[in-house]
């Protein structure tokens, strides 16, 4: 058998691999299979988040501008990267980010526990902060008529209100 | 001097004690978790690398599951300990490339183990034999617990744990079974399931996990969502995905060696078992593929001069860091060979 990547040498190696779910098989010689990478080069993740830039009612020139109000990385650097910047890039995120979660895990809305010390704001003056920046979030959301967002927003508001800490 | 007793100690998976271990060789809970206060790994400064790290280490010190653990900083490590270690599935490729700050928590047995500064900067794990998710969701859970104590994790009541890569938020949880599935492979059957789990939301990798290659008719199998469901539902889901796998394959073992593909099936063993026991030099994935057959025989109850502990061992033992490890110098791929073969003639002839 040749080898199916340069076509000259004899296989000597048989490369099993598993693509998107998938097994596939393929003859190389030694020389070749040395030069493969172990990991596979192409995030699929990238692909759906670089896919996702002209897709649904969040407009590239939209996301495009946005920055997170935490560590400053902005929403197109996101996307090339696949990895965010701060626990804070989520909140300022949320409308694209929403859409994303959605597509990855058809859900944007965690159903589990959360580690102890982080289920809710420690205190009435970390609780009355969240509240005011979450309205004002709320505000902007609707001035821009992004309503996904805005009931997002409006849910979060209302469990951090029902919340006795 | 660490990781020699390591190499001497054995691993909790591979003792071959846990549930249908004849087709699990183990299971694995992993939990993403990252510091509220600290700017992600990707980009941030090695300064603030360090102090994650410090924190982490801190908190670990005092946390109760990890009671005798060895805290290991990669930088201090050679590159063949390094590979040691992503061998033993303590650490990933990722870590191990960028060594700086970066460092792994082990605790006894290599049952629980945190990697700190990853992607995120705590991947917590849980890993032992057989089909056990269930019992490791609540070691990981208690270790998840016992560190909040001292560190403030990134979380939100709508969002749930916040991870660099949106692709681990919510629970940060995943859940995965290294599969044996030699019967399902030989039948040409491994496809058409690997494609159904793919519609359950599951994804099916080789056995180093990031990577895609498959070594030995071995396969794992993990949830591919991690937000959406609780915890208790994820590990439903994943834990019947893999037992049904098990079933398809038990069921396709017995029927091969009823059938009238016996003496084929006989003919791969018998072979399989005489060259690891006269070889001279084998590579790795030969070795693999052939300690698969001798697993697939054991399980059939044949008589084969191995046990699923001394077959574990050696999948851990034949990789080549673990060889240069016992050798105590860097080797050749031919030398890695030829050591390898020798270790395995002696296994065998005993």
């Amino acid at each position: 058998m040749i080898c199916s990547e340069c076509h000259q040498n004899q296989a000597e190696i048989l490369l099993k691999q598993i693509v998107n779910n998938q097994v596939t098989q393929r003859a190389l010689c030694a020389e070749c299979a040395q030069k493969l990478p172990l990991l596979p080069a192409a995030d699929a993740f990238l692909q759906l988040l670089g896919g996702l830039a002209g897709l649904g009612p969040v407009r590239p020139h939209e996301t495009q501008s946005l920055k997170c109000a935490g560590c400053g990385l902005s929403y197109a650097r996101f996307q090339e990267t696949g990895r965010l910047g701060c626990a804070r890039c989520y909140d300022s995120f949320q409308g694209p980010l929403s859409e994303l979660l959605q597509r990855i895990h058809g859900s944007d809305r965690h159903k589990g526990r959360l580690s102890s010390e982080k289920r809710e704001p420690k205190d009435e003056a970390r609780k009355q902060e969240e509240l005011r920046r979450l309205q004002e979030a709320l505000k902007l959301a609707v001035e821009r008529e992004r309503f996904e967002e805005a009931a997002a927003l409006r849910d979060k508001i209302h469990r951090l209100q029902a919340y006795k800490g | 001097m660490q990781l020699q007793n390591m190499l001497r100690t054995r691993m909790a998976w591979a003792q071959a004690t846990g549930p249908q271990h004849e087709t699990v060789l183990s299971s694995r809970v992993r939990l993403a978790r990252n510091l509220s206060r600290a700017p992600f790994t990707s980009v941030a400064s090695p300064k603030a690398c360090a102090a994650v790290l410090q924190s982490v280490f801190g908190a670990a010190r005092k946390a109760a599951p990890f009671k005798g653990a060895a805290f290991l900083e990669l930088e201090g490590l050679e590159a063949i300990e390094r590979q040691f270690l992503i061998e033993r599935r303590l650490i990933s490729h990722a870590l191990a490339a960028e060594p700086k700050h970066r460092a792994v928590i082990v605790g006894e047995r290599e049952v629980l183990s945190v990697m700190v500064n990853e992607e995120d900067h705590l991947r917590l794990q849980a890993v032992d034999s057989g089909l056990c998710l269930k019992e490791l969701w609540q070691k990981a859970e208690a270790l998840d617990e016992a560190l909040a104590q001292g560190l403030e994790f990134a979380a939100d009541p709508r969002w749930g744990h916040l991870t660099a890569c949106p692709t681990n938020a919510g629970t940060g949880l995943r859940l995965s079974a290294l599969v044996h599935l030699p019967a399902l492979s030989l039948a040409g059957q491994i496809n058409p399931l690997l494609e159904g789990l793919g519609r359950l939301q599951m994804t099916a990798r080789g056995i180093y996990g990031e990577g895609t290659k498959v070594i030995g008719d071995f396969y794992q199998i993990s949830n591919a969502t991690t937000m959406g469901l609780s915890e208790a539902q994820f590990l439903e889901k994943v834990a019947r995905a893999v037992s049904g796998l098990v079933a398809k394959e038990m069921d396709l073992r017995r029927s091969l060696v009823e059938g009238a593909q016996k003496t084929q099936v006989e003919d791969l063993i018998y072979r399989a078992l005489g060259i690891l026991s006269h070889a001279r030099r084998i590579s790795y994935e030969e070795t693999m593929q052939h300690l698969s057959y001798l697993r697939m025989a054991l399980s059939l109850g044949w008589k084969v001069p191995a046990s699923f502990e001394m077959l574990n061992e050696l999948i851990i033992l034949a990789q080549p860091a673990h060889i240069q490890m016992v050798a105590q110098k860097e080797l050749s791929a031919a030398d890695r060979d030829f050591l390898r073969a020798a270790l395995l003639r002696k296994k065998f002839k005993a």
